[in-house]
């Protein structure tokens, strides 16, 4: 992991988690789950039901990611999770990891320059939903499998918020504000240890500056 | 009323009933069936029955230990077994309810669509005739639609049983230090 004065490469700013978020996922409407940063890793988990007496789970879900050059939501892939089914997603990143102690089935992956910001909508359609999980993971720009240039040097856009996850909300993408804070980021300004993971976990933003 | 349940339980006993069980193979499985072949990791106690006679009185009726998913051991008030209940995964609407020896003790016809959404359509009926509902249908038994209420979502549903008893079946959903293996399970003949 980066301290401060390290000049950033590969080696220096590393492959680490730096943020992670994990629950049950919710039910009853339609769900999204918003991912800041440049390599992530998203994945929802439908499991077996409690008893024979009840429905196997199963839950609708969808990845997007926020076009820079679109300024729109682009639809990435669908996939119905049933019964101890798993869909992961990955964006820039190496790891396809077991975390909860479930497999992951990889869906889809993104290693394109457009899009920093990506969400994952699902809708439980039957089931108890304390059978079905997400967990969502950002790794610091280290894990980048497209890294580049840019990355390199003292100077690195951070996050103006210590924040990259936003977990399960109703807000859907065309309601969802792209002003809010958490989603800046800024140039500039040496790197401290207190921010070291905001700074190592996002290269760019909504829109490039 | 469900931390309460859940002290009354002997856990103890149930892991010791479950790691001693010696069950016949019910003779409707065959060797594509997983039901007594393939298991959990761990065993988990999923209902437990509830024998309401007053609102805050009941006695426990049978405990429901899921050992995979078609599969579930009953056990009675003494946490001695009862039944094998079950169903195949090409016709999961019927359970069916062997005893030790395989015998066959009755079926039950589900449809757990009725789950998910208020529907006024039967969920799950016994050859014995006995109904059972979804926890949100109120009932016309002043008792049993308190007892309905009480419980609130860890109710999975309810009965008016033919003898007479008002079945609540609890949702638990907890594991337990035990795990079913080939073991348990005796081949017809063996």
């Amino acid at each position: 992991m980066a301290v401060r004065g390290n000049q950033f490469t590969k080696a220096v700013l590393g492959t680490n988690k730096v943020y992670t978020w994990g629950d049950y996922s919710w039910y009853g409407a339609d769900y999204f789950t918003y991912v800041f940063a440049n390599s992530l890793w998203i994945r929802h988990y439908s499991g077996i039901p409690s008893s024979i007496y009840q429905k196997n789970p199963s839950v609708n879900v969808e990845f997007w990611r926020y076009s820079i050059s679109q300024q729109a939501w682009v639809h990435l892939h669908s996939y119905t999770n049933g019964r101890d089914t798993s869909s992961a997603y990955r964006v820039r990143c190496p790891f396809n990891p077991v975390e909860d102690g479930i497999s992951p089935s990889l869906r889809y992956e993104y290693n394109g320059t457009d899009s920093y910001l990506f969400c994952l909508k699902h809708r439980l359609t039957a089931g108890e939903h304390n059978k079905t999980h997400i967990r969502a993971n950002v790794y610091s720009i280290g894990a980048d499998t497209t890294y580049d240039s840019s990355v390199k040097g003292r100077l690195i856009y951070g996050r103006t918020d210590d924040k990259a996850i936003q977990s399960q909300i109703t807000t859907s993408m065309s309601s969802f504000s792209l002003t809010q804070s958490w989603l800046k980021t800024t140039r500039g300004g040496l790197i401290t240890p207190s921010e070291i993971k905001r700074m190592v976990s996002v290269k760019s933003a909504i829109s490039l500056t | 009323m469900f931390r309460e349940l859940i002290s009354k339980l002997d856990f103890g006993r149930i892991v010791n009933t479950m790691n001693d069980l010696k069950i016949q193979i019910p003779p409707i499985i065959t060797a594509e069936d997983l039901n007594c072949s393939v298991f959990n990791d761990r065993v988990s106690i999923s209902l437990v029955q509830l024998n309401h006679t007053a609102l805050s009185e009941y006695s426990i009726g049978k405990i429901y230990m899921n050992i995979n998913p078609e599969t579930e051991i009953a056990l009675d008030d003494n946490y001695q077994f009862s039944a094998i209940n079950f169903y195949r995964v090409y016709d999961e609407n019927t359970i069916h309810s062997y005893d030790s020896y395989g015998n066959k003790k009755g079926e039950y016809v589900i449809d757990r669509d009725v789950l998910e959404e208020v529907l006024d359509r039967i969920y799950m009926t016994k050859s014995n005739g006995d109904i059972y509902h979804p926890s949100y249908r109120k009932s016309d038994n002043t008792l049993v639609d308190q007892v309905r209420m009480a419980w609130g979502d860890k109710l999975l549903c309810y009965s008016l049983k033919q003898d007479g008893r008002f079945s609540f079946y609890i949702l638990i959903n907890q594991e337990i230090e035990a795990q079913m293996t080939t073991e348990n399970f005796i081949q017809e003949g063996q």
